[in-house]
């Protein structure tokens, strides 16, 4: 594909603050007309990659360019064809909300009242209403319409399904879908919620760590992560650390029901052997869901299981006993 | 643009009541109830102004900075198509225009009061508050600072404070000018306050618009390190240095001053020396010396004139000449900003409470009591301003007669003499009010000679380039004594009435002087015992002593030039001084030693002073190398901060620590050496940093991801 077909390409991408190295060497390129959502675990560097794309932070190092052209010297005439969902709706607290239609529409040429207000009026929301009295729903109705209003080229939305309901989220994915449905926009979504992925997104990229681990097509991601299951007592954590392509290695049940359950990339006959070798049974194959592949890259970044230190069952037995 | 500026605006609407209430209460208590006070309210209201003014700059500019620099208000605000720099002006005006609501009901309501006092009842106009809209337009440069602070890149809060720094200094100086200077020059003033305001409104304002533009974008370096200097960092760079400058000097100064007076001797003597004629004729060389701080009862100790014997001391019976020091009239001018000007209080039968205030306006002369008595012009005297005709020529001067001739401290009451544009001498006629002309001839310096005895009646003299003049004088009215100067008494003070009267006749003497337009102090001394007349000229500097040249004026002399004699300075703070240099800025003391040195020939002590500053600059620019080594600068900007600390000494490294911060550096995994993380190769070996190793988990899409780097580390692995 040649450059002209990439709405974002991000080149060798580096952010640090203080000692922290927040981006890490981020390759990374959007095809236009499709929907990419990427993921991550807080922190992981999300929101960082989309400001420096924006032009809103220098990279350390790297290179970051939108439509063509240097996020850092974005001409207006780029940012007018691009929209951007800033993480957690911010609006104006002190604006009502036709101020907000008429703050944004200025300088945007193609801005659309009408479907402006079509959207303000599928959330439900009163134009007259003050920002601030707006429920984070309503502020994120208000918010998208005034991101989509202009008909950007290029969506970039920043975990815009930050607390939403179910039926505000709902009604995002379907604004979404249709506004990028007839495949020549481009949106980029940084998001926590995987099943709005897999609903609304043509491909996933993953950030762990500040490094990205995913960039492909939904399907192709799917494909290509497999989920084995094996009895606990046949291998130790040791042996399972030196498989080739394992993700995540997670421990299922208790005693002797206790079972791996191992998640890895690009399985095939000769891996599957390797794992019969060194625990001596063959293991289970089972189908893995898109959130359980995405799971598999996030808890390699941070440590699985329940925030307690100890089981709470087993507390208390000690408490009780104690007593 | 509008629509931004439409909502900075709006936002700033519900702060401008609240603001214009402050501001109009704040300039309402400085308006005057009598003539002393309304002949201040410039300087008070500019006072106040410039209190409230910068407060109410400083307050918008925050309220719209520290909100909108939260990253999702920012990504809000700046995503938009519209460049930054529109949205910084944008908001900028927007804040300029709500300054402006807030400060301009309270100066209206003083130009209205003050148009609507003066002058019938009080020496008051509106142009008296144009130094205050002039200092508010100045001292918006707070709203920019404001701005500038929150988005300049500093970890520390001083150092992130210190634009206010230079633009509190700026201020101060533009409010001293407006408040506290007079300068004798109109268009020096003007330009002076045009230019500073200007300046210092410039860079803030540029300065601050750099800081939201690129500054806010967080890079590794807050200040990009190769190169020269971009011309949008100029400003910035400017300002810190002049903030850092400032702020060292002032500390360093008050540190150096107050160490050295707390380890000082604070009940030291202190002896001044001139040179006094004697009755006889003689010269000798005077010491006047104060001892814990008792100046009334100073020891006096005389010599003759060149001698090396020790200084004798004399009682009050010392034999000295009659003298008067001359009262220079021609280096005093009006303050083009301020329409009045005071002359003097006098006191008159006139008015129960006996003094009046006597006030120059538009040429003439206005007399106030409680409120206008009379305006006084050479063409007569008149109830009201309107109905006067006639003015003076010029600026009117106050001679005070009130000089430190010693031995005398005299101070004149009763008709007081003025000078009109250094071309005609007037005497003020309390009785009538009026005013009478004594002399009317070119006048650089003049002053009253009196007698201690009575064959001699006093004497008007003046100075007019090297031409003395001795002026007779007689009382217009036989029923007055001339006055008389009392029984000769060193330590003594008088105050001489001094009667209306008249110059009879003039006699002009040559005075020779060596140098080309004599400068310093004159004193005309008169020999009782033979009537010979001297001129003593006391030529200051800035050295250890300082050169009097002295002649006896006679009509036909013949002599080419003065005698001389060199006397210790009287007052050497010496090394307090060499310390406060050391501590100033290498260019501004460069120039002052400089400057004095040419200026006084013989100067002997400023080699030291010049050392010092060579020492500051020399040690400030090792500071600066070492600095510029530690931020990795190219050699371009270090040679523009060596430029910098030349000129400013400590203020330039200084300025360096609060506006650059280290590079990170990580470790070349090809040549070992610790580089820059922001530069795309190393700084050493020149290699690509090295692409993270792959786990083997890795997705990567080729079509999408197909970096050359991404491909290679993909293949490998």
């Amino acid at each position: 594909m040649s450059d002209d077909q990439f709405a974002i390409q991000l080149r060798k991408l580096n952010r640090y603050f203080g000692r922290k190295h927040v981006v890490r060497d981020l390759n990374l390129r959007v095809p236009k007309g499709q929907v990419t959502a990427l993921l991550g675990l807080n922190g992981a560097g999300k929101t960082t990659t989309i400001r420096m794309l924006m032009g809103l932070l220098a990279p350390t190092r790297g290179h970051a360019s939108v439509l063509g052209e240097d996020a850092l010297a974005m001409s207006t005439g780029t940012r007018a064809k691009v929209g951007y969902l800033v993480e957690g709706h911010f609006l104006y607290p002190s604006m009502r909300v036709r101020d907000c239609q008429s703050f944004q529409r200025a300088g945007y040429p193609t801005w659309n009242d009408h479907l402006f207000v079509d959207i303000v009026d599928h959330f439900g929301i009163d134009r007259q209403a003050k920002v601030s009295t707006l429920s984070r729903g309503q502020r994120a109705g208000v918010a998208l319409a005034l991101v989509l209003a202009p008909d950007p080229e290029l969506l970039v939305l920043d975990d815009p399904a930050l607390g939403l309901d179910p039926v505000s989220r709902r009604a995002l994915n379907e604004t979404l879908v249709e506004f990028a449905g007839n495949g020549k926009r481009t949106v980029l979504l940084s998001t926590h919620l995987i099943d709005d992925v897999e609903r609304i997104a043509d491909r996933v990229a993953v950030m762990v760590g500040g490094r990205l681990k995913v960039d492909t097509s939904l399907d192709e991601f799917v494909g290509r992560v497999s989920m084995l299951s094996l009895p606990e007592s046949s291998i130790d954590a040791d042996q399972l650390a030196s498989l080739t392509g394992l993700i995540e290695a997670r421990r299922l049940g208790s005693g002797t029901t206790a079972r791996w359950q191992l998640t890895l990339v690009d399985v095939d006959e000769s891996a599957t052997n390797q794992i019969e070798r060194l625990s001596g049974t063959p293991p289970e194959r089972m189908e893995a869901t898109l959130n359980e592949a995405v799971l598999a890259y996030l808890v390699r970044e941070r440590g699985d299981g329940s925030f307690f230190s100890k089981p709470l069952i087993a507390k208390a037995n000690e408490e009780g006993a104690t007593v | 643009m509008r629509a931004i500026f439409k909502k900075e605006l709006g936002d700033l609407m519900r702060w401008i009541p609240l603001g214009m209430i402050v501001c109009v209460v704040m300039l309402w208590r400085e308006l005057p109830s009598n003539s002393q006070e309304a002949l201040e309210v410039d300087s008070e209201l500019a006072t106040a102004a410039a209190l409230v003014a910068a407060t109410l700059a400083f307050g918008l500019g925050l309220l719209q900075s520290v909100f909108d620099a939260r990253s999702d208000a920012r990504g809000y605000l700046m995503h938009r198509p519209l460049s930054a720099a529109s949205i910084y002006w944008a908001k900028t005006a927007a804040g300029f225009a709500a300054y402006s609501l807030t400060m301009l009901p309270g100066m209206l309501i003083a130009a209205i009061y003050l148009a609507a006092k003066g002058p019938e009842q009080l020496p008051t106009s509106a142009w008296q508050v144009a130094p205050v809209v002039w200092l508010s337009v100045v001292a918006f440069a707070f709203h920019p600072t404001a701005v500038w602070m929150i988005y300049r890149q500093a970890k520390w809060l001083g150092t992130k404070a210190l634009p206010a720094v230079f633009v509190c200094g700026g201020l101060l100086l533009c409010w001293l000018i407006v408040a506290q200077t007079p300068l004798s020059n109109s268009f020096a003033v003007v330009s002076l306050l045009a230019s500073l305001g200007i300046t210092l409104l410039v860079l803030t304002l540029f300065a601050a618009r750099h800081a939201f533009v690129a500054e806010s974008l967080l890079a590794e370096t807050p200040m990009t390190t190769a190169g020269w200097p971009r011309p949008s960092q100029w400003p910035g760079i400017i300002g810190i240095t002049l903030s850092a400058t400032i702020l060292f000097g002032t500390v360093a100064t008050i540190a150096v001053t107050s160490t050295v007076e707390a380890f000082s001797d604070s009940s030291g003597d202190y002896t001044t020396y001139n040179l006094r004629m004697s009755k006889d004729g003689e010269f000798y060389e005077q010491s006047r010396t104060v001892e814990n701080q008792q100046w009334d009862a100073p020891t006096i100790k005389v010599r003759p004139v060149d001698s090396d014997s020790e200084f004798q001391t004399v009682d009050n019976n010392w034999p000295a000449a009659d003298a008067a020091a001359f009262v220079d009239v021609s280096s005093f001018g009006s303050h083009p900003l301020r329409p009045y000007r005071l002359l003097a209080n006098v006191t008159t039968d006139r008015v129960p409470f006996r003094q009046v205030t006597l006030v120059q306006h538009a040429d003439k002369l206005l007399v106030y009591g409680k409120s206008l008595i009379a305006v006084v012009t050479p063409e007569g005297v008149f109830d009201s301003f309107d109905d006067a005709t006639g003015a003076f020529k010029d600026q009117l001067f106050y001679v005070p007669l009130l000089w430190n001739t010693q031995p005398y401290y005299s101070q004149f009451d009763g008709n007081q003499l003025f000078v009109d544009g250094n071309a005609a001498v007037y005497q003020f006629n309390r009785d009538d009010l009026s005013v009478t002309k004594l002399l009317e001839s070119q006048v650089d310096e003049i002053t009253l000679l009196l007698s201690s005895s009575a064959n001699r009646p006093p004497t008007l003299w003046t100075r007019s380039g090297n031409q003395v003049s001795e002026h007779q004088l007689e009382t217009r009215n036989p029923k007055n004594d001339v006055p008389v100067a009392p029984a000769p008494d060193l330590k003594g003070h008088h105050t001489v009435e001094l009667p209306r009267i008249e110059v009879t006749a003039t006699e002009t003497y040559e005075l020779v002087s060596n140098a080309a337009r004599a400068q310093g102090s004159l004193l005309v001394v008169a020999s009782t015992a033979d009537g010979r007349l001297a001129a003593i000229r006391s030529i200051y500097g800035s050295s250890d002593t300082f050169r009097v040249e002295y002649q006896f004026l006679e009509v036909d002399s013949q002599n080419d030039s003065p005698q001389t004699a060199a006397m210790p300075m009287p007052l050497s703070r010496g090394p307090v001084d060499w310390f406060v240099a050391f501590t100033l800025p290498p260019l501004l003391t460069g120039t002052i030693v400089f400057a004095r040195a040419n200026t006084t020939p013989g100067s002997s002590n400023a080699v030291p002073r010049i050392a010092l500053v060579m020492a500051h600059s020399m040690i400030a620019l090792l500071v600066t190398v070492w600095l510029s080594r530690r931020f990795d600068l190219s050699k371009k900007r270090c040679f523009s901060w060596l430029a910098g600390a030349i000129l400013t000494g400590f203020g330039a490294p200084l300025g360096m620590l609060a506006i650059y911060r280290r590079p990170r550096r990580e470790i070349c995994r090809k040549c070992g050496e610790k580089s820059r993380v922001d530069l795309e190769t190393c700084q050493h070996c020149g290699e690509s940093w090295a692409t993270p190793e792959l786990e083997g988990i890795e997705i990567l899409d080729l079509d999408a991801t197909s970096s050359i780097d991404a491909k290679a580390a993909v293949s490998m692995a």
